[in-house]
């Protein structure tokens, strides 16, 4: 039985481009329903790019992405997100024009779901992140970071996804901040058996959170393992947790 | 005074029909980034299928005025915005990943096939209708002067306020009109959310050319003729109607509409008619001097 098949996302030997310059090189990536699976690896590697290319943007040159064992690799974006994969995406992206509830319908609007269900992800992305009910009638662009981090995710939470991409989730962000963001993505997968990509520079943060991790290099995975276990490995320390965590 | 009120009221109807227009030019604007060039000759094409609608009607026996018009309206809209979805797809989409002034160049290439295409098959005269709406109301007479508020201004100004209070609650309320901002503000991103950006962006079209095809309408009414040179003339006012009010902006499209109406106007009433357009165009450089991004406009730079 190959590992494609009982995983709900799985990449293989994916190449994408701008241009010229190829940033994915042939990666091979899996995750499995009801797992949290950190990606990490240094500004440039190409995790954003990944994450993208899942949408089609870039486009896949070469390789496959199979959703719950659907060929979704030349989908356009908008039936990907129809199918219930959600992102996060790197800048957060809310419309800055738009309300917060306005933002949170857009998210509903992705996948079709009965006012009873809406109103239920409604509710639970109110209890998740608290903030963004006392700023419902404010326009996007005027929140401070961390609430229009807690929109983002928020929003792609009103799919109701069957997989969450975040990338980036604590960019910028006070430490106080970060740990409530991770703290709500923790009780996503506990609570509600969400299956989570997360793509991240805070090594730390991420792997302690993850099931599993993954290690990019210039479009490359080099290491894969339990996250726990990817922590405990000097070449990790070395290169992402002690001396290049700001680099 | 009442000579005032008189050319308040003319301002206002012409106003109207510029405003009409300019939503369609800030709409476009807004979702692709572009000026659609074409957008003045797809009103063009609005009066002349409103004149061949009406004519139609009236040669099979129909004589009801509000049933022939409101005829008139629905398959005007219709057909002119069938104009406004196959220009996007055939001359601004193939360009939408090409450099910035592809999409522009073309515009202007379809405004001319659209004017010449008119000129061909409908000839090169003005087409006069005789007065389709008569009669009005006086509503102050001083002896020397008097206000009068005709019935076919009445109409234009209703139809439009009608409209607008349409448009108004589809962009601010329904999920069409949130998929239009969306794609407005950040197509990836309302592509990630699932929203079909090229769907969106050809209904942004079409509902453009459906207002310009009742100011075509309301044209047809208010002056009783059309010809295939009336868009180029009146899409230059619109769109400065769509810059003075702040282009991207569709509150500032209607105000910029009014606005350039009772300046021309006022204008013609209270110095000469001959210098109208210098007049509207001055004030447009004179609010830009002071105010680049036009009357309701935002700046482009924005907090993310």
């Amino acid at each position: 039985m190959s590992a494609a098949a009982t995983s709900l996302l799985a990449i293989r030997g994916l190449r994408a481009a701008y241009g010229k310059i190829e940033a994915l090189k042939g990666v091979d990536l899996d995750i499995k329903s009801g797992e949290i699976v950190a990606l990490i690896g240094a500004n440039g590697a190409g995790k954003s790019t990944l994450m993208m290319s899942i949408f089609g943007r870039p486009r896949a040159r070469a390789g496959h992405i199979l959703f719950d064992g659907q060929d979704i690799t030349a989908l356009p974006a908008h039936q990907v997100a129809r199918l219930r994969i959600a992102q996060s995406p790197e800048g957060r992206r809310i419309f800055p024009r738009m309300t917060v509830a306005e933002n949170l319908q857009m998210g509903a609007d992705a996948t079709p779901g009965s006012d009873a269900e809406r109103a239920a992800s409604l509710e639970r992305v109110l209890k998740l992140f608290p903030r963004l009910d006392e700023r419902m009638t404010q326009r996007g662009g005027t929140l401070s970071g961390g609430e229009q981090q807690m929109l983002a995710i928020g929003r792609a939470l009103m799919s109701r996804p069957r997989l969450l991409l975040l990338d980036e989730p604590s960019l910028g962000l006070a430490p106080l901040i970060t740990r409530q963001i991770f703290s709500a993505i923790r009780t996503l997968n506990r609570e509600d058996h969400l299956t989570v990509l997360i793509v991240e520079q805070n090594a730390n943060h991420a792997l302690r959170l993850a099931h599993r991790g993954y290690v990019m290099v210039n479009g490359l995975i080099t290491m894969s393992g339990p996250g726990m276990e990817l922590l405990q490995r000097p070449e990790i320390r070395a290169a992402y947790l002690e001396g290049g965590r700001h680099g | 005074m009442d000579y005032f009120f008189q050319q308040l009221i003319n301002g206002l109807v012409l106003g109207s029909i510029y405003g009409l227009i300019a939503i369609g030019y800030t709409m476009v604007y807004g979702i692709v980034g572009m000026i659609n060039f074409a957008h003045g000759d797809i009103f063009m094409i609005g009066g002349f299928i409103a004149l061949i609608t009406f004519l139609i009607l009236v040669s099979i026996g129909l004589t009801f005025i509000p049933v022939i018009l409101l005829l008139v309206l629905l398959v005007a809209m219709a057909v002119t915005a069938l104009y406004g979805w196959t220009v996007e797809r055939i001359a601004y989409r193939p360009l939408r990943q090409s450099f910035r002034l592809a999409p522009m160049l073309s515009a202007i290439g379809m405004s001319f096939v659209l004017s010449n295409f008119a000129q061909v098959s409908q000839g090169a005269r003005v087409k006069p209708v005789p007065p389709i709406i008569t009669g009005g109301y006086t509503l102050h007479d001083s002896g020397n002067f008097a206000v009068q508020l005709s019935n076919v201004q009445i109409v234009v100004v209703v139809t439009t306020v009608v409209l607008l209070a349409a448009f108004t609650y589809i962009v601010s309320r329904t999920r069409f009109g949130r998929d239009m901002r969306a794609c407005e503000q950040d197509q990836t991103m309302a592509a990630l959310l699932g929203v079909d950006v090229d769907r969106t962006i050809s209904m942004t079209f079409v509902i453009g050319a459906a207002l310009a095809a009742v100011a075509g309408m309301m044209y047809l009414l208010y002056y009783g003729l059309v010809d295939f040179f009336m868009g180029f003339i009146a899409g230059i006012k619109a769109f400065t109607a769509a810059v003075l009010g702040g282009i991207g902006s569709l509150p500032g499209a209607m105000l910029g509409g009014l606005a350039i109406g009772l300046i021309e106007t006022f204008w013609s009433a209270y110095f000469s008619v001959e210098y109208k357009d210098v007049a509207a165009f001055s004030i447009l450089i004179i609010v830009l001097i002071f105010m680049p991004t036009g009357l309701l406009g935002r700046p482009e730079v924005e907090k993310v």
